[in-house]
């Protein structure tokens, strides 16, 4: 299918050519994988803090508490609390979850994963990733201003985010980082499509190509349509903020004629809804393609996986009211929203359970990159099932803005999301940095994050049920919260136990990247895709002859294959007797 | 057409494809941050009880109709360019591009002259707005005009340059049409 046959890169020779500017997709993948590792500390950091204030809210925070709050003896004050809370989200998801899903393993595998030497306008690719890194810079500047970073909530929703509710500059500045990431990923996101539309090794259909490349690309498309909304809604805050503009500002506030703050919420949510599944359909992509990998069989309704995945593209697009239920939204529109919400889980489902169909029965190696895998395929469920709860408006209406939701959001979009971000790490680590990671580490790695996050993310669903708001500085400080210290207090341990097992990765990450001596073999899963016919760690030009494709992704125990091989390549005929 | 040294055989109907595929998704972001705009300009519209809102004077008319007939006309002169590849078309494009910007300039300081600010309410923030962004917008499509301007003189386009000119003319002509839907929507209704 390819358009043409790109030329290949001249090897760079330079420091600064080589890994600060440079063109090839793979070493800007592994920018954005440093730059998310990075914020996914500073992130998981604030998360800590948080889990701490609603666990011992009159205790110091541990070691770094007495620098950070002198004026308080450690402990996390009120404003700084709101400010962590905000900052975790975004961080989380804008510069977390985004540079490692999209821009490090968007970047790395598509081009090798559809047999191209690069992408299709390498320029483009770099000035994304600079761009990405002056709005990380902004945001984190942010947090130095006089009153702080924002505060406002991920959502930023006016008008907690107008001057009214926020008069400092870290609000501002929020929006403005938000407002050029979304520039560097619709730039990112432009690149993909047409990557994967015309560089396709030729032989390759869209059905031939690996499903990690079907949940990038369904992500890039929602990238590409929507984050222009998000752009255009905070860059109308900057100027309600800026230059006095009053599109969110309503009442007394307001001049002449009177802005809307449910406006705001609109535009977030029309932007917002499509961004969860921005985020999941990476991962719901690498763990389609590991699970079937590990467990030696052909993916289960590949072709199935691929149209439900499109179908839950499609329908997220239409879904985004139901964050709004509680607006004084009109009945008929409610209703509408729920029905078309609920629809969502039918290709679910269909994915869902062509996973189970795909490790059913399998020859299972549970190497570390399946346990996540496997990690994904328990959150994602769980995560997914509580979505329905939050999704019908009776019971949304009790549920909303309590720690259910922030429970369900967790398990969907931050464990399963997470978990699949480790998956590819481990899996990819020999074709991007040529060695393996421990084997042993990066097992006590996923038990340990493994049981955390589910004692996180489980106990706030039980306190979120049980009435716990979200967003509050010390609920024990009324009656009926009172009962739940135990149960906070437990969330946080697993919160503690979840985070110090990142300290496995950790080591093992930076010291296979640094300090490993053994190479890894080119192929050491034994899988068929076409990033594994080339040696490890990839070559600057990739593929010397751009491969011709014969067979799709997920060819294992053809029982035709030869005695002692269960795989074949996607360069190789499909093998009949 | 000049030579095509260093290009394999059958690039250029590639580089097409991949310039309408990538400026296909460039102009539906930029739509959609427009759309959203004119989705927040239609709600708030049609929830106040009288528009414009009361205490504002009518916005002259008469700028915003020049505006619209230097884009206008812009975009048939980039349509020569892309025929007969002259400089002297391409130039034109510029001159009126840049007629256009001044045109907006002039109509925000009219608006000042009359007492309207940015701040003077959500009507006036909507002129704002929108005038700003547009021009945001077609400042950097000038920018981009510089290299048809340099090629064409020069003599220098080639095949795929004419590839690069086609996706920029579809841009400057999508700003001319978001412009004619602002105009109608925000000046003449």
């Amino acid at each position: 299918m390819a358009f043409f046959e790109q030329h290949m890169h001249a090897e760079p020779k330079t420091f600064l050519s080589k890994y600060i500017f440079s063109f090839d997709h793979k070493v800007i993948g592994k920018q954005f994988l440093w730059y998310g590792i990075l914020f996914l500390g500073i992130g998981g950091i604030m998360a800590l803090m948080i889990r701490w204030a609603l666990a011992f809210p009159d205790q110091a925070f541990p070691i770094i508490g007495q620098f950070m709050f002198p004026e308080t003896g450690g402990i996390i004050p009120p404003d700084t609390y709101a400010m962590l809370f905000t900052m975790h989200g975004t961080i989380m998801i804008f510069y977390a979850i985004t540079p490692i899903l999209i821009g490090a393993f968007g970047n790395f595998c598509i081009p090798l994963m559809i047999g191209a030497r690069d992408m299709v306008f390498p320029l483009l690719n770099m000035l994304s990733f600079w761009l990405a890194l002056a709005s990380g810079l902004i945001l984190v500047g942010s947090l130095f201003t006089p009153l702080g970073a924002a505060a406002g909530g991920w959502t930023s929703y006016p008008t907690l985010s107008t001057l009214i509710g926020s008069p400092g500059t870290g609000q501002t500045l929020w929006s403005l980082a938000i407002f050029i990431l979304g520039v560097s990923s619709t730039m990112g996101a432009i690149n993909y499509i047409t990557t994967i539309i015309v560089l396709r090794a030729p032989g390759m259909g869209y059905f031939d190509m690996p499903l990690t490349v079907w949940g990038l690309w369904l992500t890039a498309i929602l990238n590409a349509v929507f984050l222009p909304v998000l752009g255009a809604g905070v860059l109308l805050l900057i100027f309600d903020r800026v230059f006095g503009t009053q599109f969110f500002l309503a009442g007394a506030a307001a001049t002449s004629g009177a802005g809307d703050p449910v406006l705001f919420q609109h535009v977030f949510w029309i932007f917002g809804h499509p961004e969860v599944y921005i985020l999941i359909l990476p991962a719901w992509g690498i763990v389609s393609d590991l699970l079937s990998f590990f467990a030696r069989k052909p993916a289960f309704g590949a072709k199935a996986t691929a149209l439900a995945m499109t179908a839950v593209t499609v329908l997220s697009t239409l879904v985004y009211g139901h964050h709004m239920f509680t607006t004084q939204m009109s009945p008929l529109l409610t209703q509408s929203f729920m029905t078309l919400t609920m629809t969502i889980s039918i290709p679910s489902a269909i994915f869902f359970a062509n996973w189970l169909g795909t490790i059913w029965r399998g020859s299972i190696r549970f190497d570390s990159p399946m346990l996540f895998s496997l990690g994904v395929v328990f959150v994602f469920g769980l995560g997914g099932l509580t979505g329905l709860y939050l999704a019908t408006v009776t019971t949304d209406l009790y549920l909303h803005d309590t720690y259910f939701v922030v429970g369900h959001f967790h398990y969907t979009m931050a464990a399963s999301v997470l978990l699949g971000g480790f998956a590819a790490v481990y899996f990819w680590m020999p074709k991007m940095f040529g060695v393996m990671c421990n084997e042993t580490l990066a097992k006590w790695h996923f038990w340990g994050t493994m049981l955390g996050l589910n004692g996180v993310f489980m106990g706030m669903m039980v306190v979120g049920y049980a009435g716990m708001h979200r967003r509050i500085y010390n609920p024990f400080i009324y009656e009926h919260l009172q009962r739940l210290i135990p149960i906070n207090e437990f969330i946080t341990w697993s919160a503690i136990l979840m985070g110090l097992s990142q300290i496995f990765f950790v080591i093992n990450f930076v010291h296979a990247v640094f300090f490993q001596k053994k190479k890894a073999e080119q192929n050491p899963w034994n899988v068929g895709t076409l990033e594994w016919t080339i040696p490890s760690p990839a070559p600057n030009y990739n593929f010397k002859e751009i491969p011709v494709v014969k067979c799709g992704p997920h060819e294992f125990s053809n029982p035709n294959l030869p005695a002692g091989r269960d795989f074949q390549y996607q360069t190789e005929e499909l093998v009949k007797v | 057409m000049s030579t095509q040294t260093n290009h394999i055989p059958g690039e250029i109907r590639e580089a097409k494809a991949i310039g309408s595929i990538a400026m296909v998704f460039v102009l539906v972001s930029f739509s959609m941050l427009f759309a959203t705009l004119f989705m927040g300009y239609a709600a708030l519209r049609n929830n106040a009880p009288v528009w414009p809102p009361s205490g504002m004077t009518n916005l002259p008319l008469l700028l915003p109709i020049l505006s619209t007939v230097f884009i206008g006309l812009s975009s048939l002169t980039w349509l020569k360019f892309e025929q007969t590849l002259r400089s002297l078309w391409v130039q034109l494009t510029l001159v009126l591009g840049l007629a256009f910007t001044g045109s907006q300039f002039a109509l925000w300081a009219k608006l000042k002259q009359q007492g309207i600010f940015a701040d003077t309410g959500v009507y006036a923030s909507i002129i704002y707005t929108f005038t700003w962004i547009h021009v945001a917008h077609i400042a950097a499509a000038i920018i981009l005009l510089i290299w048809p301007i340099y090629w064409s003189r020069k003599n220098i386009i080639n095949d795929i340059r004419a590839v690069k000119i086609v996706s920029i003319g579809k841009f400057w002509h999508f700003l001319g049409l978001i412009w004619g839907v602002m105009f109608v929507t925000l000046f003449v209704l």
